[in-house]
């Protein structure tokens, strides 16, 4: 895709509620690569439920969606797993598969869809934990790797299938602040570097402040778009202010 | 009178939903396991690298690990059964008959049959808790975003691994229990030579009977485990999910291996 085209387009987008009704306020947003969207807002005003219709993980009560080109309302399974491939989602708690190590969690994707020899892929998996700064032991279970460590085992088991887009559910749950420090700077690594398009749910407002190029704010009562913090943080709605004055 | 024609009523309603439930429960279980081996075989090459490495750990865990207590248990009916109807055999004068009958009963039912619930104990709840705590934690929709196939990945591995598995250990449990029970009453000194009546069973066994048996505990495997998946795929938010559904993959388990059994053995 040429850099002009965005990479995700949503329009007028309603994700459903746990009870099947749609969230009340539409979404209307476009991605471009190396651009990172935050979605930022109070618990309950559905982060989580419009990251994953933008993803085209969940199907949407309403409106249009536009991944990678595709309209990812009409796509198949088939067509569904292929976009899987260029559009890596990670869900909160980065869940890892249990019973293999770490190496294998980062491979596996890859060997399952044939991306190279094993040799291969081993060495594209060892670049890419290097890439990512990965402080711990690659044999060990997730069971046994503290949330850092396993956050960037699904970061770098995602980069092995070369996305496109990222999208990521609250990564920065359960780290510390040095830690959260560590993975805001591969989220930078990831939009400069690699020229993905980050979409990235999430209550750490010091990196919303420092990354994002776009905002979503998202409140039960009411859904904002801006244009950076800067635009943010001078908002005059209600909402918006009660949510920065108690440092969300 | 209206009282008991009332509890008479409630009972065949009872039996009949009962009956249907049961009825589509197989219907759906029978779909989950065809469009896992189908979307296992859409794939080119049906033995993916990764894949491949989930049926050879499925195999390890139902079939090897189960080895020591597959033994004992075969020992234990060899000593028990086998020479039961050895002695049997020798008191009555139907020696002739002895052979079949052992084949029959020890080698074709009751080896199928004990492997099936050893089966259903060790690897069967072991699937079910493993596949819905791996969708508890979110693991497997994680996999799924990575554009793979749970079906292939997860349940069809499972399913080869535990009918191979279940087929082995039935053929290394009959062996154990015929040959112990005649090695056993050999030793006791209460049966001819042990090689007059291996030779016996050897005589009754046909093609048709190594057919049956092969068929019947391939399908047991397939439903041991294809229970345990499919139940454990019906974990889906709260942990509290987990034992019911394991309580369910058993249960139903056992219940399909034994109308298997009783139907094969009619068909047969």
């Amino acid at each position: 895709m040429s850099a002009a085209t965005p990479l995700l387009q949503a329009g007028e987008l309603k994700p459903r509620r746990d009870d099947g009704q749609p969230y009340s306020h539409p979404l209307t947003l476009e991605v471009r690569a190396g651009e990172t969207v935050c979605l930022v807002g109070p618990n309950g005003g559905g982060k989580t439920a419009y990251l994953r219709a933008l993803a085209a993980v969940d199907r949407p009560a309403s409106g249009a969606i536009k991944v990678l080109g595709k309209d990812a309302l009409k796509l198949n399974t088939d067509a569904w797993r292929a976009l899987r491939l260029r559009a890596a989602y990670i869900g909160e708690g980065a869940p890892l598969l249990s019973v293999v190590n770490g190496l294998i969690n980062v491979t596996l994707p890859a060997m399952y869809h044939r991306l190279g020899t094993a040799s291969q892929v081993q060495a594209t998996a060892q670049e890419l934990l290097k890439f990512l700064d990965y402080p711990g032991r690659q044999d060990l279970l997730p069971a046994y790797l503290n949330q850092h460590e396993r956050l960037l085992l699904a970061i770098a088991r995602c980069l092995m299938l070369s996305p496109e887009l990222m999208f990521l559910d609250e990564p920065f749950h359960m780290t510390d602040n040095a830690c959260r420090e560590r993975e805001a700077v591969v989220y930078g690594k990831l939009t400069d570097e690699k020229g993905l398009g980050l979409l990235i749910a999430t209550h750490n407002l010091g990196f919303v402040r420092r990354h994002a190029d776009q905002i979503v704010f998202l409140h039960p009562d009411w859904m904002g778009c801006f244009a950076g913090w800067k635009a943010f943080n001078a908002s005059k709605q209600t909402e918006v202010r009660a949510f920065l004055d108690t440092g969300a | 009178m209206a009282e008991a024609q009332a509890a008479r009523g409630s009972l065949i309603g009872w039996l009949g939903r009962g009956l249907t439930d049961l009825g589509i429960y197989i219907v759906d279980l029978t779909v989950f396991v065809l469009r896992a081996f189908r979307d296992w075989a859409r794939r080119g090459r049906v033995f993916n690298r990764a894949t491949l490495q989930n049926i050879y750990g499925q195999v390890i865990f139902t079939g090897l690990d189960a080895l020591p207590l597959i033994s004992f248990l075969g020992l234990a009916v060899g000593l028990s059964i086998t020479s039961q109807l050895l002695k049997l055999g020798q008191t009555i004068g139907g020696e002739q008959d002895v052979g079949a009958l052992l084949v029959n009963i020890v080698g074709n039912e009751l080896s199928s049959l004990l492997t099936a619930i050893v089966l259903i104990g060790r690897s069967g709840s072991a699937i079910a808790v493993d596949l819905g705590g791996m969708n508890l934690r979110g693991e497997v929709e994680g996999l799924e975003l990575l554009g793979i196939n749970v079906n292939e990945f997860f349940v069809t591995p499972r399913i080869i691994g535990a009918a191979i598995s279940q087929f082995v250990l039935a053929v290394y449990f009959a062996g154990v229990a015929l040959f112990g029970g005649v090695f056993i009453i050999t030793l006791m000194g209460m049966s001819g030579t042990s090689l007059h009546q291996l030779k016996r069973m050897a005589e009754s066994v046909d093609p048709q009977l190594i057919a049956v048996f092969a068929m019947k505990n391939l399908l047991f495997g397939i439903i041991i485990a294809g229970t345990a998946c499919y139940h454990g795929f019906r974990v889906r938010r709260s942990p509290t999910e987990l034992p019911q559904q394991t309580q369910r993959a058993i249960v139903m388990s056992l219940v399909l291996v034994f109308a298997a059994d009783g139907l094969l053995a009619v068909v047969s």
